[in-house]
């Protein structure tokens, strides 16, 4: 064998690997990206899940205006804030708007909660359990999305650093990902309902 | 649980093994030439084992083809796609259309954990008459997977539960584990192909006809059979270390561990039940969440799932420690919450407010309640401490019979002495000094905590023995009476020991062909009579309460008067075990209906004092409605 072929050989060997390493990488990058998009999406669903709830919860709650009302506001909020930051991801000041908004969104439904435990009528209405499971659906999604965005950024972050993996990233200029982080108090505190 | 390096872990581990797959599979090839060269040879065709000559080749041409085939064929087979094998195994597609409440939720959680997955919704599947818990995919590409959950997983699981299961599901989707068990049944279809065209060039009857072809028919039995088994050890093997895999998935998905290890639990609790009842069951082993229940080692060994303690143990370790703390919390919240409701509904006028005073009286009988209750959500810490191992849960069941005489209390052991031994007899002795109280009292309890204890330790022939020392020994102690014939009944059933084997009931003297058939329910009277009366006895009611009771679900039975029977009589126990005979081979509607109205009349003063509970199990599962009596 001569060492042109020798040479030949390795290069295509090397050649494949980097294709194989390349598609990886984008694999994963697509991933955490629509893994980001996810989380909008499902916000977007809550969205439009409340009015629903407020309209059916009315019709029995013919005395609690008021936290309906705070809930649709803080609702409003949420979304339009939701609409901006949406447009531009990278801006943190949004991010950071939108946090605060759904902080004060999910304060406003601890209440609302609080409230309906006294009309069991309410509760028992077959539309109100429906939008209860689905709220309580979407509630989840939202905390899967964000999970599984930390996830996938977590493994691509891993892979682009890896040996063979790393030139391949520097070459095609892979960027680290950032972790989704939002560091307002109100988006990471849980609502808590106390029943003394 | 660190899921992601036991993830890690298993991997490797099923690397491995798939690796030795293929290495076997290159070894038969290996053999194969091997065999058919070295038989050329002492043939004759050739002078040594590097000249092929034609036959040789024919027939190495033939086994490779005939593995070939095999191989295609299955894998048009599993081809087909996710939805049509779904619908061939007779699900139905969710829809968030139906009436079915649980179906939404499915759907809903399927979306929650393929979005905690970032892998695409696959088709959703019901197995609406399948009423063990169980789930699998099916499919082979990413595009036409289907996902069948069976309906009792549906009934039986909580939401987070349900979650888990589905996330395990996704687990095997997201790793691969379809396309790589497609492959691996490929495989297996050429060897099993080997076998069957072997099987048919041997022939039924061998020795009548020795043409060569019979030579070549044992060869390519033997080299498939042994490719068969060896294959299906290994694809075992590795799909017992994806089904680990899986399960970390979950973990990583819902981040909630407990629901799975939950999940779990509830399965290995209704072991007895969770095999498949679907035509296909077959078929569908090898793709369910769990299949089985205890089995020999050499059985493990070929079991495409690991045991369910295992996965929960791996999953998390402290599992058991957490799931009793939980429930006592949960227990304590929910009895207020029951008081509430009950004022409410008693007195409309106090909605919500709830006066404190009869919370309190309130709270402390739902908890008595909550401890009879037959899942043991309230064991005590005693019975635990007290029966640590599998000895002293035998003791226990022993002892439970015992009679409070000291006359026939010492028959008793005598006779126990003398069928085991008299070290034996010494601790149930033990056991009636140390617990006195909760033999008394909790009965349930102590049964509920040994028989999952023995049921995890012995094998079922062990256990088949020890309901059989236990039933030879009673009618011995003179003092067999219908409670004692109940409690033996519950033991039987929470042994998973078959029910029923007593030896009465097939022994056709007592029994015959007459009393077997299904009759109208008229003659039918004095079974469902004698039933009635021993349940309406066993309520504690007044006397004019129990007439009462008695006349009324009768009345919907027969209408020939029958009298009300004491369960003191002499003989009554034979009497019940044939009356159980004849009705239990009445349409299931009529037997359910039945054990409701049981339900009813223990439930009317809304409690359960432990014989009620015991006789409520035994006539349930006599009459084959064990989801009634669990349900009440």
């Amino acid at each position: 064998m001569s060492t042109g072929t020798i040479v030949l050989f390795i290069s295509v060997a090397l050649l494949v690997l980097g294709v194989l390493i390349y598609n990886r990488l984008i694999t994963r990058k697509n991933r955490f990206l629509n893994a980001f998009s996810q989380i909008e999406v499902q916000l977007q669903r809550r969205y439009e899940l409340i009015p629903n709830l407020v309209e059916t919860a009315g019709a029995y709650m013919k005395h609690e205006h008021e936290s309906l009302i705070a809930v649709t506001e803080a609702r409003n909020n949420a979304a339009s804030r939701c609409t901006e930051a949406g447009k531009n991801p990278d801006n943190s000041a949004l991010v950071g708007a939108l946090a605060s908004a759904e902080g004060s969104l999910s304060s406003a439904m601890g209440r609302l909660n609080m409230v309906m435990e006294a009309y069991p009528d309410l509760k028992a209405d077959e539309t109100m359990r429906d939008l209860s499971e689905e709220l309580s659906s979407t509630e989840n999604r939202i905390a899967f999305a964000r999970q599984a965005y930390s996830d996938a950024v977590m493994s691509y972050n891993t892979a682009r650093e890896q040996f063979p993996a790393v030139i391949v990233a520097a070459a095609f200029s892979f960027k680290e990902a950032d972790l989704f982080e939002v560091d307002s108090p109100e988006m990471s505190q849980v609502v808590k309902v106390s029943f003394a | 649980m660190d899921f992601f390096a036991q993830q890690d872990t298993t991997r490797r581990t099923s690397a491995l093994l798939l690796l030795v797959f293929f290495l076997a599979l290159g070894a038969m090839a290996v053999v194969v030439h091997l065999t058919i060269a070295v038989l050329s040879m002492v043939l004759g065709e050739t002078e040594n084992l590097w000249q092929s000559s034609v036959p040789a080749m024919a027939m190495t041409g033939l086994i490779w083809l005939t593995m070939l085939l095999g191989g295609f064929f299955r894998a048009l087979d599993v081809r087909a796609g996710g939805a049509v094998l779904a619908r061939r195994y007779g699900a139905v597609q969710a829809s968030d259309r139906t009436r079915h409440e649980h179906e939404q939720i499915l759907l809903n959680v399927v979306a929650e954990v393929s979005i905690a997955a970032s892998y695409p919704q696959p088709d959703v599947f019901v197995l609406r008459n399948e009423s063990s818990i169980n789930a699998f995919v099916v499919g082979s590409t990413d595009a036409n997977i289907a996902l069948v959950v069976s309906q009792g997983a549906l009934d039986l699981l909580d939401r987070d539960e349900l979650q888990a299961v589905v996330a395990h599901e996704f687990g095997h989707i997201a790793q691969g584990d379809l396309p790589m068990n497609m492959r691996l049944l490929i495989a297996l279809g050429g060897l099993n192909a080997l076998d069957e065209v072997g099987q048919v060039l041997v022939g039924k009857h061998p020795d009548d006809n020795a043409h060569p072809g019979v030579l070549v028919g044992y060869l390519l039995r033997g080299l498939g059979s042994a490719g068969v088994f060896f294959g299906s050890l290994i694809r075992a093997a590795f799909s017992r270390q994806r089904e680990f895999l899986a399960d970390a998935s979950a973990a990583q998905f819902t981040r909630n561990p407990y629901a799975l290890a939950s999940a779990l639990a509830v399965i290995r609790d209704r072991q007895e039940q969770s095999a498949l009842h679907s035509p296909h069951a077959q078929e569908l082993a090898h793709l369910c969440f769990h299949v089985g229940s205890l089995v020999p080692w050499y059985r493990r060994l070929l079991a495409s799932h690991p045991r369910l303690q295992l996965r929960i143990d791996a999953i998390d370790p402290h599992f058991a420690v957490k799931k009793r703390t939980r429930r006592r919390t949960l227990k304590d919240s929910t009895t207020v919450d029951g008081v509430n409701n009950k004022t409410a509904g008693n007195n409309p006028k106090w909605t919500g407010v709830g006066s404190p005073q009869l919370a309190v009286v309130g709270g402390t009988d739902l908890a008595v309640d909550a401890r009879m209750d037959i899942n043991g959500s309230g064991l005590s810490d005693r019975i635990v401490l007290l029966l640590p191992d599998e000895s002293s849960c035998l003791a226990v069941l022993f002892a439970l019979f015992a009679s409070t005489d000291p006359i026939k209390r010492q028959a008793f052991l005598d006779a126990v002495s003398f069928s085991y031994n008299p070290e034996f007899s010494e601790q149930v002795k033990g056991m009636l000094a140390r617990m006195p109280g909760e033999l008394q009292e909790d009965q349930l309890g102590i049964i509920q905590h040994a028989t999952v204890l023995l049921s995890e330790k012995l094998m079922l022939e062990s256990r088949q023995r020890v309901m059989m020392k236990l039933e030879k020994l009673l009618p011995l102690t003179g003092d067999y009476n219908l409670v004692n014939y109940a409690t033996l009944q519950l033991i039987r059933r929470k042994l998973a020991v078959e029910f029923p084997i007593i030896d009465s009931l097939t022994d056709t003297k007592l029994v015959s062909a007459e009393q077997r058939r299904v009759k109208t329910f008229d003659a039918m009277g004095q079974e469902f009579a004698l039933l009635l009366s021993l349940m309406v006895e066993s309520s504690g009611s007044p006397s004019e309460t129990m007439n009462q009771d008695f006349e009324r679900v009768l009345k919907c039975y027969t209408q020939t008067p029958h009298s009300r029977r004491t369960g003191n009589e002499p003989g009554i126990v034979e009497e019940l075990e044939a009356a159980f005979q004849t009705l239990y081979v009445q349409p299931k509607t009529i037997r359910h209906a039945f054990v409701q109205h049981c339900i009813e009349i223990v439930q009317h003063d809304g409690k359960l004092v432990p014989a009620e509970r015991a006789l409520l199990d035994l006539f349930a599962a006599s009459l084959g409605c064990e989801e009634l009596a669990a349900a009440a």
